[in-house]
């Protein structure tokens, strides 16, 4: 872009000044201090920016107004900036619309005022800090170069982000460490846990070693309990054993087959019988005494033998002697009573008929024909009597009764005949009645006789008759009492019945007396007969009778009974005569003329008398009887021993010496006997302890096969005695065993514990919860691990690509860049310094300066003028390789510059005027002399007051206006 | 003359899942015994599909997670096995090696365990009536640089002939049976049977197939796991199945913050706005089916009534976007715990792995920044000339710190626990993290100056 014309119309100092025509190439613009320049070019700056609010800048009398004529790649465009309004580019004369940032190169404000408007002041300055946006480096470095100078800043960012997670080579530090250490222990662990099957193995191996070695102690430990019991059993049985060796020696000279033989079994009842023998001997001594002494009779052993003989008969006499007892005694009671029951006889007799002689009172009484009469006779006698006289009486009562009422009957009929006739209808009226209960007596007495039999209908019809005949005939008397002192007729029928009642009570009365004749006729005779007299009625007749007979009965009665008795004792003395001539015979009783039976109880006492020797005798009888007994029984017993003499008659003295030689000769036997029983006891019992199922496997080692019944236990154990010399040394090694058992408990009880120490082990090893956990460790870790890995190596990455990006763009950017500074530098230094290079310290950008002889120059070891060629030169270079070719100002930057620098400066810039219009702004003349001088071509501008001159060809004009005495 | 057989390895028994140990005790146990599940379920396939024979590529158990239980754990799945009367063919990988340090399993009879230094034929089912052949060879040690392949030579194609191999199927490399798909091919076997890479997949260019692990046990093992079922006849090609087992399936959900939104359509901006957002996706996971989680499969899905009984979910949050401003390590840590809470009991229960921030600042996209920027667009440009310069590369793997190991072209399961694996493309995440985060620097540094 290059201006062509510029209206300042109103900017700080400057109204409505006018640039016209400006060069495209150098214009030297000349003005005294204060006289606008350094407006001017703050104009310049903002022309294509616009202006910012509180600027700081010379503020406008009325507004910015700044209007310039501008040539952009050959088209016009007019740039007018009003107020703080942004600059309108309006195309001139056809030219092609074009943005404004466009044609300013998309240079940001700074970057162009910093790069194309260069002030002394702002040349001087060094780069500051990277955060300056406006810094010299950046300015200098082209457009991008503010982004590329954060590249550094992002760069170190991420450098120091993975150097926090991993330091500097990603190990294990900082954030890394915590999860690697994670998952280190955690292999660690892993190692550990997979290590766990290898161990598991080692210790299953190991525990079967122990269980092998705790088989081996339980062998041993078997072998040697084996070994103790057995000794123990030895040492136990030591005695018992001897004793069997010593049975052993002294049964071996016996001959055992004799002491078989021998009856042993019977020694006791030897000893018992031998014993009883001298007993009942003893027994029959004193029986025989007590006997001799008892009896008085001379020959005590007759009397002893008839005693014995008699010995039934005897005791059946004792056995009668109660009963013969009893019966004198009943005798004799009996005989009283009978006596007694006479007298009574006597006395009833003597009541019954006082009048008989006392003597012969009961000959009378049997004398009395009382069979002449029956009972029945004398009962029909008297009884006749009394009946024909009661029934004599009672008629001849009835008849002088009916006597009388006849009478009266005869009297009343007189007196009352009228009512005679009534009578007689009462009369008729009751015939029907009588002819009816006959024809009923027929009709039901006809029934009956055809049901019950003729006779009951008979009698029954004849009841049925008499009954109503009876009540007719009451009837008819009722009736006519009922017409008492009315009816005649009644009275008459009265009189007729009593009439024919007399006459029949007269016939009556007349049998009577002939019957009663007989019958007393009869009853004399009886009373004759009986004694009586004539007086004595029939009753007591019969009476009399009944008693005579009574006694007369009992009388017989007492007879027979006397008769019985006298029968019973003479029985009686018949068996008492037959016990006392047995008695007798004994030699015990004098029987001669007694009556047995009047010395019973003499009798009675002999025999039992006679009891007390027969008890005697046969006690001595039994004590012989066991003697013998015992005698034989001793016989059959010694028979038995084959050493026996004969004893067939032996007495009772030599069967009791026999016996003592045979007892002796048992105490031997049975001593051999004991001997061999205790031997075969003890062997029984060692057999049965050594067999006992705690004990024998103890002895199986030592068994014999020779041995194959029971007795191999003992043989056994008798070899085990032979292998040990005596008692002591069977203790000895009850002692090794003893402590070599404690000392394999102890091992075992260790090895027990081993295992279960290993069995435990081995299933915690067998458990994969150790592996899972180091592997969930592990992964935990690396959970955590992976996205810091991944962070860390982003952001090295991210560090490498942009340090490469960084240094890409500025070899880019700064390497023509410096190539174009060096040369600028050394054209102007005169080759004192042949190149300009750059710091790759971008926090700290500096220039260095390379003199002609290689050394190396920092900015700060400049000169100042030199300091400031430096970045002018660098400035001119970074504006001859911009795309855009803008205005360029310098305002008053050559000051410092010694006359030589100076000229070369702006030869340099007077090239630059080639491509870029240049504004060079000066108060001093001899600038202006020098660019007249030293460069090809320019135009001269005076400033003043804000108002331009010219423009110039020549300086002179302005240099008149800086100094007036230039001229 | 056919076979049915069921192909498996990876169990990496004892091994536990990466996950757990923030997870309630209940879950931490589940999760701990997932890979104990999956083999045992495994080994339920093979018992209900009565298949012949069972073959084991590898990796049985991890050496470094080695315990008695996983040990006896396995003997009891190869002893229901037994009791089937199925048969077992075993190699063993580089987790696993035979030689020193191997376990000394009392494996039951129906095992064949192919021993390290040869290559070994066993009959199906016996010399005499065979019915398939199978081929292994072990690993003796950690690394195998032999390429065991070339030896797997059967005598005859009478019968279907099946190599058991453990490879990491990269002829360059040198610890993993080097070799490649056309090595195998060359081949006179119908079936390859590999164990190694975990994820299931068919081998495009030979019969080759790998069974995959049948439980994922880290984020980088998001492939569902299982075994395969396959019924092959000799010299025709083998029918496969993919049968799912895993109890647990690992899921990295990337949320980009310059799409997501929440209900209103808008912006995601703060964490309230990122907790429900995720806990939708929560639900969208948790309603997925059999066929959403193996449609990344390549190869036939056996139908099944499989369904995980949860899901570890680590969430990634990247792009551009107001929310990046609320993030930070604690804001991440309290949002996984609040996911924690919401999902975790249920079933499929939702286990939040871990809340990843890679998120950035909003700002103008790249293009629009590489216009307007001198400098990021000569960022940009620096990026890529990076990528693409080996020296540079290297110089940038030595400034990702100690931390990283480099692994060109190997795995890196054999790098230290406290050390991360750094191969080509982590390294161009970081460096294209590393350019974002600079361009976020540059660009917010100078809207600030502005």
């Amino acid at each position: 872009m290059q201006i062509k014309n510029l209206d300042l119309d109103d900017f700080g100092c400057f109204r409505r000044a006018r640039l016209q025509n400006v060069d495209s190439g150098l214009t030297v613009i000349a003005g005294p201090q204060r006289a606008g320049k350094t407006t001017f070019m703050e104009a310049v700056r903002h022309l294509g920016y616009g202006i910012p609010r509180g600027n700081g800048l010379p503020p406008a009398t009325d507004q910015y107004d700044l209007t310039a004529d501008v040539v952009v790649d050959g088209a016009e465009y007019e740039l007018a900036l009003t107020g703080y309004g942004d600059p309108a580019l309006a195309p001139v004369n056809g030219a092609p619309d074009r943005a404004l940032s466009d044609v300013f190169g998309n240079l940001g404000p700074a970057q162009y005022q910093q790069l194309f408007t260069i002030s002394l002041d702002e040349l001087r300055r060094m780069p500051t800090s990277l955060d300056d946006d406006v810094s010299l480096s950046a300015i200098l470095l082209g457009a991008a170069y503010g982004d590329v100078l954060k590249i550094p800043q992002i760069q170190a960012a991420f450098s120091d982000r993975a150097k926090s997670i991993g330091g500097k080579h990603g190990r294990s530090v900082y954030d890394l460490k915590e999860p690697i250490s994670e998952i280190q222990s955690g292999v660690d662990a892993r190692d550990a846990a997979v290590a766990q099957v290898d161990e598991h193995d080692q210790k299953e191996a190991a525990r079967d070693d122990v269980n092998s070695r705790v088989a081996e102690l339980d062998e041993e430990i078997a072998d040697l309990t084996t070994e103790q019991t057995r000794l123990n059993t030895v040492l136990t049985e030591y005695g018992e054993f001897e004793t069997l060796q010593e049975l052993n020696l002294e049964l071996d000279g016996a001959d055992l087959d004799q002491i078989d033989a021998f009856p042993t079994e019977q020694l006791d009842r030897g000893r018992q019988l031998q014993s009883q023998l001298e007993e009942v001997q003893e027994g029959l001594t004193t029986a025989e005494e007590e006997f001799a002494q008892q009896v008085t009779v001379e020959d005590p052993e007759a009397y002893r033998d008839r005693l014995l003989d008699a010995t039934s008969t005897i005791r059946a006499y004792n056995r009668e002697i109660a009963g013969w007892r009893e019966r004198v005694n009943s005798l004799q009671e009996q005989r009283s009573e009978l006596a007694k029951e006479r007298r009574k006889l006597r006395s009833r007799a003597a009541d019954l008929q006082p009048g008989w002689d006392d003597d012969s009172l009961l000959d009378r009484v049997r004398d009395v024909e009382t069979d002449l009469f029956s009972r029945d006779e004398v009962r029909s006698i008297t009884r006749t009597c009394e009946d024909v006289r009661s029934e004599l009486n009672e008629v001849e009562r009835n008849l002088t009764e009916k006597t009388a009422r006849h009478e009266q009957l005869e009297h009343e009929i007189d007196t009352a005949t009228d009512s005679s006739s009534e009578a007689s209808l009462s009369l008729r009226d009751q015939l029907p009645v009588a002819a009816g209960g006959t024809v009923l007596a027929l009709i039901v007495g006809s029934a009956l006789g055809v049901v019950g039999g003729a006779i009951l209908g008979v009698v029954i019809t004849l009841v049925i008759i008499l009954t109503v005949g009876a009540y007719a005939a009451s009837r008819l008397e009722f009736e006519s009492l009922e017409v008492d002192g009315v009816s005649v007729e009644t009275l008459r029928a009265d009189k007729r019945s009593l009439t024919a009642d007399i006459e029949g009570l007269r016939s009556r009365k007349t049998e009577l007396e002939t019957e009663y004749s007989t019958a007393t006729e009869q009853l004399d005779s009886l009373r004759e007969k009986l004694g009586l007299s004539d007086d004595t009625s029939p009753a007591a007749v019969r009476e009399f009778y009944a008693d005579l007979s009574s006694l007369r009965n009992d009388l017989t009665t007492l007879e027979g009974d006397v008769e019985a008795l006298d029968m019973k004792e003479e029985t009686l003395r018949s068996d008492l005569a037959a016990a006392a001539e047995t008695v007798s015979e004994l030699g015990v009783l004098d029987t001669d003329n007694s009556d047995p039976l009047e010395d019973a109880e003499k009798l009675f006492a002999t025999i039992e008398s006679i009891e007390e020797d027969l008890d005697l005798a046969q006690t001595v009888t039994t004590a012989q009887q066991t003697v013998s007994s015992r005698k034989d029984d001793l016989r059959d017993l010694l028979a038995e021993w084959n050493d026996a003499p004969d004893l067939t008659n032996a007495d009772s003295a030599t069967l009791v010496r026999t016996v003592d030689q045979f007892l002796e000769r048992g105490e031997n036997v049975t001593e051999l006997v004991e001997a061999r029983e205790q031997r075969d006891g003890i062997r029984v019992r060692l057999q049965r302890r050594l067999t006992v199922s705690a004990i024998e496997p103890a002895f199986e080692p030592y068994r014999d096969s020779e041995h194959d019944d029971d007795d191999w236990a003992i043989a056994a154990f008798e070899r085990v005695i032979e292998a040990y010399t005596d008692r002591e040394a069977i203790e000895e090694r009850l002692d090794t065993i003893d402590e070599t058992i404690e000392s394999l408990e102890t091992e075992r009880s260790e090895c027990v514990e081993e295992r279960v120490e290993l069995t435990k082990e081995l299933e915690e090893l067998a458990s994969d919860d150790d592996v899972r956990e180091a592997h969930a460790t592990i992964e935990a870790g690396r959970r955590r691990l992976e996205p810091l890995a991944e962070e860390y190596a982003t952001h090295r990455i991210a560090e490498y690509l942009l340090n490469e990006l960084h240094e890409r763009f500025i070899d880019r950017t700064t390497g023509p860049l410096l190539d174009e500074a060096s040369e600028i530098f050394a054209r102007i230094t005169d080759n004192a310094y042949t190149k300009v290079d750059s710091t790759e310290e971008f926090d700290n950008l500096d220039f260095q300066s390379v003199l002609a002889d290689g050394q190396t120059q920092q900015t700060a070891e400049l000169s100042r003028a030199t300091a400031e060629q430096l970045f002018l030169a660098i400035r001119l270079a970074r504006i001859r390789r911009h795309e855009s070719s803008l205005p360029v100002l310098l305002d008053d930057s050559l000051t410092n510059f010694d006359p030589s620098h100076h000229v070369r400066t702006l030869q340099t810039i007077s090239e630059l005027a080639d491509t870029n219009q240049v504004f060079l702004l000066t108060c001093h003349p001899e600038l202006l002399e020098r660019v007249d001088t030293h460069t090809d071509s320019a135009q001269y501008w005076s400033l003043d007051d804000g108002q331009f001159n010219g423009p110039y060809s020549k300086p002179d004009d302005p240099c008149e206006l800086l100094e007036p005495t230039w001229s | 003359m056919g076979v049915t057989f069921l192909h498996t390895a990876d169990f990496h028994l004892g091994s536990p899942l990466r996950a757990v140990e923030a997870a309630s005790e209940s879950l931490a146990e589940r999760l701990q015994r997932a890979t104990h599940e999956a083999l045992r379920r495994v080994i339920q396939v093979a018992l209900d599909e009565d298949v012949d024979f069972v073959v084991v590529a590898g990796d049985l158990y991890d050496q470094q997670a080695r315990s008695v239980y996983a040990n006896e754990f396995l003997v009891d799945q190869f002893e229901r096995l037994e009791d089937a009367e199925i048969p077992c063919y075993v190699v063993h990988g580089n987790h696993d090696p035979l030689g020193a340090g191997a376990e000394k399993l009392p494996l039951p009879n129906n095992v064949h365990v192919f021993g390290a230094d040869d290559v070994e034929t066993v009959l199906y089912p016996n010399d005499d009536e065979p019915e398939a052949r199978i081929m292994g060879q072990s690993y003796g040690s950690q690394w195998e640089s032999n390429s065991l392949y070339y030896h797997y030579t059967p005598p005859d194609t009478a019968i279907p002939n099946i190599g058991l191999l453990h490879t990491g199927l990269n002829p360059d490399g040198r610890r993993y049976a080097p070799c490649g798909p056309s090595d195998l091919a060359q081949k006179e076997i119908d079936y390859w049977a590999l164990g190694h890479i975990h994820t299931p997949r068919l081998v495009d260019g030979a019969p080759t197939a790998y069974a995959g692990i049948p439980q994922g046990r880290n984020i980088g093992e998001t492939a569902i796991g299982g075994c395969l079922l396959v019924d092959m006849d000799a010299g025709s090609d083998p029918d496969i199945e993919f049968v799912p087992t895993s109890p647990i399936v690992w899921q990295e959900i990337v949320v980009d913050l310059s799409t997501a939104s929440t209900d209103d359509d808008t912006p995601l901006r703060n964490l309230a706005d990122a907790e429900g957002y995720l806990e939708e996706r929560m639900l969208d996971l948790r309603a997925a089916d059999q066929d959403s989680l193996t449609d990344t499969l390549s190869m036939p899905v056996a139908e099944t009534d499989w369904m995980p009984e949860g899901f570890v979910c680590r969430w990634t949050l990247s792009g551009r976007g107001e929310l990046f401003e609320a993030l930070d390590e604690e804001a991440t840590d309290m949002l996984a715990n609040r996911l924690r809470d919401r999902s975790s009991s249920a079933s499929p229960f939702v286990w939040t792995e871990s809340v990843r921030d890679y998120s950035a600042p909003p700002l103008p996209d790249l293009e629009t920044l590489v216009e307007s920027d001198e400098i990021i667009s000569e960022l940009v440009e620096l990026s890529n000339e990076i990528r693409e310069d080996d020296a540079t590369r290297a110089e940038l793997r030595a400034k990702t710190g100690d931390v990283w190991e480099w692994r060109a072209d190997e795995e890196h399961e054999d790098i230290s626990e406290d050390r991360i694996g750094l191969d080509e493309k982590r390294l161009d995440d970081l460096i294209d993290r590393a350019v974002t985060r600079s361009i976020d620097e540059l660009a917010t540094r100078r809207d600030n100056a502005n």
